[in-house]
């Protein structure tokens, strides 16, 4: 992410000019996955949007701390541009709600947001009301199918979360930004020390393994 | 496994044989329950999992590095990076360098207040109390600001 997504000058830009950024380190959280570990000029490899849910979460919140929207795991930065402004738009509707008189009003701002945002990425609404998915993990015919097929897609994958590709490689990663969105859903504002207590609600329990190297191992 | 290969070349091309290091001490915590070690670090073997270090005394010693308390596995991490950053610019490490934030060479330069490296020209905070103080006005900006939060296995600086 800070080789591939978090260098590039329209991402830092929109970055200075609208967000104040923070990082945490995961390193013994009992939720985070593993990787190899990679120094800042590594050059990097192929990843596909989603990769390593539990080894990293980009989240925005509110200065008062409460999350309002996520994207997990590996971000490329086409995508991340426009996560970028996702979060911006939404955060300027909720601040257009300053007397923030009513907590639940500014929820209902955050749900509605992501509800419309997933529908204008084709998901019915029984698929955004669903229940029951794994959050953070990856299966292994996921697993196996994303080696398979490693190599073929390293940028921007919001036109196929739009497009609705038919395969395994296009549905794990309508997963994630489903599951994402989701959580925002069932957790809207969160706590920032709530989901630090326990991320398990947008990580899930499972293990997942993040590997990038330019050699493409 | 490829990448460590690339990696151990790259550390024996940038500093043939060992990780040079300063003058600094640094305390090192075992998990073997010793005193911790007042020493500077000399080299870090990756295969053999050995770091030795130079004691206070002038003698050296092997450490293992999984006898190293967690967090100064981090310190030597960080070493290790800086040391392969600086090495390609030419510039010479100490060994405290690699404590402050931002200290690794082209990642940035520390911000005044000292919590935050400029990433590619981004400040980030490594706490969130420091960045909501800023999103929120309170050092004095006019307009709140969302906040970007990058939860991750690593840190921006060092190794991820």
């Amino acid at each position: 992410m800070r080789t591939v997504s978090f260098s590039q000058p329209e991402v830092c830009s929109l970055l200075d000019r609208d967000f104040v950024c923070f990082h945490t380190s995961t390193e013994g959280d009992p939720t985070a996955g593993q990787s190899i570990r990679h120094s800042p000029n590594d050059p990097a490899g192929t990843c596909i949007r989603g990769n390593g849910p539990q080894n990293l979460q980009t989240l925005f919140l509110t200065p008062d701390g409460e999350i309002f929207h996520v994207v997990s795991g590996f971000v490329a930065p086409e995508d991340l541009v426009e996560e970028l402004g996702f979060a911006k738009n939404l955060f300027e509707e909720l601040k257009k709600d300053s007397s923030r008189s009513s907590a639940s009003n500014s929820e209902s701002i955050v749900i509605d947001s992501h509800r419309q945002r997933l529908a204008n990425f084709g998901f019915a609404a029984d698929q955004i009301d669903s229940r029951g998915l794994f959050p953070g993990g990856m299966s292994m015919p996921d697993m196996q199918a994303m080696m398979n097929q490693a190599g073929q897609m390293t940028r921007g994958n919001l036109q196929l979360v739009a497009g609705q590709g038919g395969s395994v490689f296009d549905s794990m990663i309508r997963r994630q930004v489903l599951t994402d969105h989701q959580f925002c859903m069932q957790h809207p504002l969160m706590a920032s020390e709530t989901f630090e207590r326990d991320p398990t609600p947008l990580v899930g329990n499972g293990k997942s393994f993040f590997s990038s190297s330019s050699s493409g191992n | 496994m490829r990448i460590w290969q690339s990696l151990l070349l790259c550390v024996s091309m940038v500093v043939p044989g060992a990780v040079a290091c300063g003058q600094e001490l640094e305390q090192f915590r075992l998990k073997t329950g010793e005193e911790p070690i007042q020493a500077k670090p000399l080299s870090w073997d990756f295969q053999a999992g050995v770091l030795k270090v130079e004691l206070a005394n002038g003698t050296t010693r092997d450490v293992a590095t999984n006898e190293l308390h967690p967090a100064d596995i981090r310190l030597v991490e960080r070493l290790l990076s800086k040391q392969l950053l600086a090495g390609r610019k030419g510039e010479s490490i100490t060994g405290s360098d690699f404590r402050k934030p931002g200290s690794v060479a082209n990642i940035g330069t520390s911000a005044a207040n000292g919590q935050a490296d400029r990433v590619h020209g981004v400040r980030w905070f490594d706490n969130e109390s420091q960045a909501r103080k800023i999103a929120t006005g309170k050092d004095g900006s006019q307009d709140d600001k969302p906040l970007v939060w990058f939860r991750v296995l690593g840190d921006m600086t060092g190794f991820m």
